[in-house]
């Protein structure tokens, strides 16, 4: 008698727990809501679909220099280069503002032993003047560094130097790209040296000359 | 046990009280008894263990969060409502209207990232602009980009320095950013026990942050230091979040979830460039399709020399370094 009153308990408590078990399961799937809709097919990129284009940035057509002196309303006078180098006789041996008596006088010129007129246009300062004595101007200056610094250029066609920003996804969006004076001063174009933005307080590694406290 | 007790199951079942009287005249404090009672004892405390989560149960904590499913198991309805409430928590929680989306990587596209040492100075404005744009914990400074200061003649990042901070570059060091090299063969997505890290077919390994259990097996087993562990809930000014979120990438994690690099994919899906290439001053970053081969990834590959970390391991990164000659 005592072993089928057991038996019994056991089987009513087995059958209790599943009921409560597929009672919980049901409840579950209701509350989780079997959803509606799968979600959407993959979309496909399309090779060689290039609607948007790559611009490159170019400098200001005309240069100016500083004369130093302010307008009424405090800004500086800024003078055209032809203001002054219409008249003069341009000398084609200055590489240096120490050779000149006025103008120029704070740039620095550390560009290997380039002299003025390497670049610069001898008889119209206002634009510039290639190697093979084909005038270009100062918006495609581009041209002007790519006879010196052919690996640079061709790295920077192959987009591998050089900033840029937009998409890398020329179907979707275009992309604008620095040009080489907009990051190297064309009269000291060697990058400076800067301050690194952003020094880290994560727990990273640290070793080498801190050792390797973690 | 007693020989002639057929029903002496030996537990604080009840069952016991059938026994023959000649049982009860070892008194209250029997061996058998105390051995009863702190039996019971453990398995009242174990059980109350076992359900602290729910008597622990805080009201961050909704029921719709607690049940939901894994990311891939995720029907597009149930999704939409996961991000509504999402948007509505990060609403109430940092005050910002925020913009979830779930963008689907395309067919034909396989992410690629290079980069190149001989122009890199070492600025760290990658590690800051990751740190922006990917709504990192302000008071931690975390970033997915580490920047190595290298020994030149070094190749071994593990001997990089991560805390320079002196004018860059120096003449005898080369800068080395390092972030998910979002390997073939990736070790992290190997050790998950939950499944929570996987891999997508544009080759991003991706977390769900919401299905990851914070156990950092991922983290140990990633060779290049790539993963972060959000040790607290990520505090961010409301005026510097970053609204454009991804489900699987910048959207504010929550405290005790993994973390890693996704090449921002919630704008290179959208076909934009990755934050950290944007920021490069030098264009030392080169970033695009591996599987278009007009692509500037694929002429850095065909035309450089290009390596990869630790390749020894066999991980197969879509990282690429490479020096011009």
């Amino acid at each position: 008698m005592q072993e089928i009153s057991t038996t019994g308990r056991a089987i009513v408590v087995v059958a209790v727990l599943i009921i409560l078990g597929l009672l919980s399961a049901v409840a579950v799937s209701y509350i989780q809501g079997t959803g509606g809709a799968v979600r959407g097919e993959l979309e496909t990129w399309t090779p060689g679909d290039t609607r948007h284009p790559v611009v490159i940035r170019k400098p200001d057509l005309m240069p100016m220099v500083d004369s130093g002196k302010r307008d009424r309303e405090g800004k500086p006078v800024m003078i055209r280069c032809n203001n002054c180098h219409d008249t003069k006789k341009p000398n084609t041996l200055t590489e240096d503002a120490s050779h000149l008596n006025d103008f120029h006088q704070r740039m620095s010129f550390r560009h290997n032993s380039l002299k003025c007129a390497s670049c610069h246009h001898p008889d119209d300062y206002e634009s510039l003047r290639l190697a093979d004595a084909t005038t270009v101007s100062f918006s495609n200056v581009m041209q002007l560094c790519a006879q010196c610094h052919g690996p640079q250029y061709r790295d920077y066609k192959n987009g591998s130097h050089g900033g840029m920003n937009g998409y890398w996804d020329l179907s979707r969006g275009p992309r604008t790209r620095n040009n080489c004076v907009d990051c190297h001063d064309p009269h000291a174009p060697a990058y400076p040296k800067v301050m690194p933005v952003f020094p880290p307080k994560t727990r990273v590694q640290s070793h080498g000359n801190q050792g390797a406290a973690h | 046990m007693n020989g002639n007790n057929k029903e002496s199951c030996g537990s604080n079942c009840g069952c016991h009280s059938t026994l023959p009287d000649g049982e009860n005249g070892e008194g209250l404090f029997s061996r058998r008894n105390l051995l009863k009672g702190a039996g019971a004892t453990l398995g009242v405390a174990a059980f109350a263990k076992a359900m602290a989560p729910i008597t622990e149960w805080k009201e961050s904590t909704s029921v719709d969060e607690f049940l939901q499913t894994h990311y891939r198991e995720l029907s597009k309805d149930q999704l939409d409502e996961v991000i509504a409430r999402l948007e509505e928590e990060t609403k109430n929680d940092y005050g910002a209207e925020v913009n979830i989306s779930d963008i689907r990587p395309q067919k034909g596209v396989k992410f690629g990232y290079a980069l190149n040492l001989s122009i890199c100075v070492g600025c760290r404005r990658c590690a800051k602009a990751c740190h922006e744009e990917n709504n990192h914990d302000r008071a931690s400074g975390n970033s997915y980009i580490t920047v190595l200061e290298m020994s030149k003649g070094s190749m071994d990042m593990e001997q990089g320095s991560a805390d320079y901070n002196h004018p860059v570059p120096q003449p005898d060091k080369f800068y080395m950013p390092v972030q998910c090299q979002q390997c073939e063969n990736p070790p992290c997505v190997d050790v998950c026990p939950v499944e929570a890290t996987w891999k997508e077919s544009d080759g991003i390994v991706v977390v769900d942050y919401n299905w990851c259990i914070g156990c950092r097996y991922c983290e140990a087993a990633c060779p290049y230091h790539a993963r972060r562990f959000n040790w607290t809930k990520p505090e961010v000014p409301k005026e510097e979040i970053n609204p454009e979120q991804g489900y699987l990438s910048n959207r504010i994690r929550t405290q005790g979830v993994m973390e890693k690099c996704t090449f921002c994919l919630h704008r290179t899906r959208k076909g934009k460039l990755p934050a950290c290439l944007e920021a490069c001053p030098t264009g030392a970053r080169v970033f695009g399709n591996l599987l278009d081969p007009t692509s500037e990834i694929r002429t850095v590959l065909a035309n450089k020399r290009v390596f990869v970390l630790k390749e020894e391991l066999g991980t197969k990164p879509n990282f690429f370094y490479f020096f011009d000659e």
